[in-house]
């Protein structure tokens, strides 16, 4: 395979590869949250894709009152996609519990598309009880390895140990890579759009395609950082939190107003970050575990999420988070909440801007951040 | 015009009256003990075998003006959402906005939720955690593969186990973080007269079935809480002998319509999604109006009814007085069929604990049994039709409503009505609004 080594023909090969994928060459599975395990789907042989909503019309979803009206706009999107037969090259789909509008979701499809599977992964994160008591952590790996064993009956095929740990260590390579590669995001060696658009054409190519290209990148960001120094920005520095589904359009809007965006904690982008685990002696509970390392407020009793929310702040150096909120998105609303006023208490400005699941600014919305962004300046 | 309802006996009443006296009893105890705040769900026999004392936010704030007064205050100043569960909102407020509500209930050493319908109440849970800097600890109930949990016998006993394994983690935890310790003879006495109430609530629940139905469905609530809120071990107050009196009061309207050969009401109504707190009065004139009753309902039903199709069970002597009731409950098999006890004794109480939720948790088991509840209900109250109230602030509740309706009218051939509205926020839909709704579905009828 011939690809360039130049950094910025890396990047714009990952965008092309990321947007122009051909559904028919390959074994697609989809999964719509950071705790599906893609480890189980990518050993399975499939290559496991990331479900971004993208019809742009609820006309179905709405038509068959499937939700109610104040359901998040992400999942009617998402059974739009489903119902109009966008998603008819997967082979299957994985939902994993996150959140009720999604739990609704399989709900509805379950039963009208076929190979439907569904995890109960732990709704508490980073619960100390939960694996201290080996019969309720135990359930959980159960239900992964019940997850493995139903892809090898409904698909006819063999998921060894030896093929899960093989594709456990393609993802450890891919967390590092993309770690590595974020640390020079925020040294000011990647604008923040290259550096979200190289982690998002992950989610829709090969994990080792996307590794081969990460590490190509890496040598050459290594190359380039010779001074080992962090480079100055005259824009204003936010953090970005919530959800834009995968939309960067979101991040060049706001940067054109004047924003450098140098820390992120979105669901499609540093949230699906994992600690690896080493102990490989049981990939299932190795996954479980990994599982609950992520930092993502639809779980409950997440540890210590002010304070990883606010060290990241801090380490980025910005000035004020921007939080991004489906409307109807309880979870993230509820937690949104708290930071609030743990960051207000901090003399941290923060602003909550509800977008629609696809980039849809408004004037309204303009007034609201450049007055959020003036905020800012004079707080400084 | 007959009146499809007897004017209510004081009895009838009374269950509100308990909560409140509960209340000024616990409020004397909790000085010196424990106290938890725990959402719908769990009894609190399971606390007060600890010597805890536990409050349920949510049932004890349910005053629609105060609510009002309160969720303004938290969604402006607070920032929470407004689409967020009304219940959580009412635990919400009160952890939030302590100084509004008139029944005050004392602070909390710690919480605990259990997700026996969606995780929303275990976030609200988890966020008051956060604001009082106290522990959370959460049960949390997975959702099954319904056809796996009804047809395979190992996977139901995997699924009974992680709930029982969570009950024994909670009870070492509360032991070793506060010092407390759970007289294990005692929960289990309390867990057989909380299984005895049960099968009499059953029986008063099924008082509905006959013509014309005795009782509003929707008063069953009230009449439920005190099951899981009341103080097993205490002996100023006896659970069984206030649903004694209950099931002889509620019997003897069946008798006297049967003696005046009362004729059934025109129109029976299966209601399906939570309960009105708010506008009951002006539903229940509608009601009146028409001659319908809403003789059985999800928010009930489905809670405590065994699955079976016909009530297996002989009629319970009538007037029942305490000792038939007990020599009847030893005879029966309804822990057998309904729990899956066998032999009660060979239980522990963290088994029987798991049994409860379980059966409690069946918003977890998907559509398909959602379904077959409601048909099963329909049947079994000889309903009419169905309304269908698609609550606003709850995705469970209003799950594929829609399709649930569709297949009422097109498979059984009940006509079914959907109204889009909130069981305690009444900002979500007009008195006018309801009214014009449900006497033009009850005038088609």
């Amino acid at each position: 395979m011939n690809y360039p080594s130049e950094k910025k023909e890396i990047i714009d090969c990952l965008k092309s590869l990321g947007a122009n994928v051909d559904y028919s060459k390959d074994n697609y599975f989809g999964y719509h949250c950071i705790f599906a395990p893609e480890e189980i789907i990518h050993a399975a042989g499939f290559v496991p894709i990331r479900l971004f909503p993208t019809c742009s019309s609820i006309y179905d979803a709405d038509k068959e009152q499937c939700f109610h009206s104040r359901t998040c706009e992400f999942a009617k999107r998402l059974l739009e996609n489903f119902s109009s037969g966008k998603l008819n090259f997967l082979q299957g789909v994985v939902f994993a519990q996150c959140c009720d509008a999604l739990r609704a979701l399989y709900e509805v499809i379950n039963g009208k598309t076929k190979n439907i599977f569904y995890i109960n992964t732990p709704i508490a994160n980073n619960d100390d009880s939960l694996i201290a008591d080996k019969n309720i952590f135990d359930f959980f790996v159960q239900e992964l390895v019940s997850f493995s064993n139903d892809l090898a009956n409904a698909y006819n095929l063999q998921l060894t140990s030896e093929s899960l740990l093989n594709s456990i260590d393609v993802y450890h390579e891919n967390h590092s890579l993309l770690s590595a590669i974020e640390e020079f995001y925020k040294k000011g060696l990647l604008a923040t759009l290259d550096y979200l658009h190289i982690r998002k054409s992950g989610y829709f190519i090969r994990k080792e395609v996307h590794n081969s290209y990460l590490r190509d990148l890496l040598s050459v960001l290594k190359k380039e950082d010779a001074s080992n120094s962090k480079m100055e920005f005259q824009e204003i520095p936010i953090l970005l939190s919530g959800n834009i589904n995968g939309d960067c359009n979101w991040v060049e809007y706001l940067e054109k107003m004047g924003a450098r965006v140098v820390a992120e904690d979105l669901c499609c982008f540093s949230r699906n970050n994992t600690i690896n685990e080493k102990d490989k002696q049981n990939p299932f509970r190795l996954l479980a575990l990994e599982n609950l390392t992520k930092n993502c407020p639809i779980k409950i009793g997440v540890k210590n999420r002010f304070d990883k929310l606010y060290a990241k702040y801090l380490d980025a150096g910005a000035k004020g988070i921007i939080f991004f909120i489906f409307q109807y998105c309880d979870a993230q609303y509820m937690d949104y909440s708290q930071m609030k006023s743990s960051f207000a208490e901090k003399n941290i400005p923060t602003l909550v801007i509800n977008p629609s699941v696809f980039f849809n600014p408004s004037a309204q919305m303009e007034t609201r951040i450049e007055a959020f962004f003036e905020m800012v300046r004079n707080n400084e | 015009m007959n009146r499809t309802f007897a004017k209510p006996q004081p009895m009838l009443i009374d269950a509100v009256k308990i909560l409140r006296k509960q209340l000024k009893i616990n409020d004397t105890i909790a000085e010196k003990q424990k106290k938890a705040w725990v959402n719908f769900g769990v009894p609190s026999i399971f606390f007060h075998a600890f010597n805890i004392v536990p409050f349920y936010p949510q049932i004890l704030m349910y005053n629609t003006e105060e609510f009002l007064e309160n969720a303004e205050i938290i969604e402006g100043r607070f920032e929470i959402p407004n689409d967020l569960c009304t219940d959580n909102k009412i635990a919400l407020a009160r952890c939030l906005t302590p100084e509004t509500s008139s029944m005050a209930i004392p602070e909390p050493d710690f919480v605990v939720s259990i997700n026996m319908a969606c995780n929303q109440i275990a976030s609200g849970f988890d966020f008051i955690s956060k604001h009082k800097n106290i522990p959370h600890y959460s049960i949390k109930i997975p959702c099954p593969d319904y056809a796996k949990l009804t047809h395979d016998t190992k996977y139901k006993t995997t699924f009974l186990q992680h709930i029982k394994d969570q009950f024994k983690s909670l009870s070492s935890i509360i032991e070793s973080e506060f010092q407390v310790f759970h007289d294990e003879v005692k929960l289990k006495k309390g867990l057989k007269l909380y299984f005895k109430c049960v099968l009499l609530f059953e029986y008063i629940q099924m008082l509905n079935a006959e013509f014309p139905a005795p009782i509003n469905a929707q008063d069953y609530m009230r009449y439920l809480t005190p099951m899981f809120v009341t103080n097993y071990l205490k002996d100023d107050f006896d659970i069984l002998d206030f649903y004694i009196k209950l099931y002889n009061e509620i019997r003897s309207i069946v008798e006297q319509n049967k003696k005046n050969s009362r004729e059934r009401e025109k129109i029976r109504i299966y209601w399906d999604g939570s309960m009105f707190v708010h506008k009951r009065s002006a539903l229940n004139k509608i009601l009146e109006n028409f001659n319908a009753s809403v003789v059985c309902g999800s928010f009930i039903y489905p809670y405590l009814i065994s699955e079976s199709d016909n009530c297996m069970y002989p009629d319970l002597p009538y007037p029942l007085t305490r000792e038939k009731f007990i020599k009847f409950f030893s005879q029966s098999t309804f822990l057998k069929d309904v729990f899956y006890v066998d032999d009660f004794d060979s239980f522990s109480s963290s088994d029987l604990m798991a049994m409860i939720v379980f059966k409690l948790s069946h918003f977890k088991y998907g559509m398909k049994q959602r379904l077959d509840t409601v048909k099963r209900g329909i049947k079994q109250f000889s309903a009419d039709a169905v309304i269908l109230h698609m609550n606003q602030n709850c995705r469970f509740w209003s799950l594929c409503q829609t399709q649930l309706a569709d297949c009422l009218v097109n498979e059984l051939k009940i006509p079914s009505l959907l109204i889009q509205a909130d069981h305690l926020d009444q900002r979500i839909i007009s008195e006018a609004q309801l009214t014009a709704r449900v006497e033009a579905f009850l005038e088609n009828l």
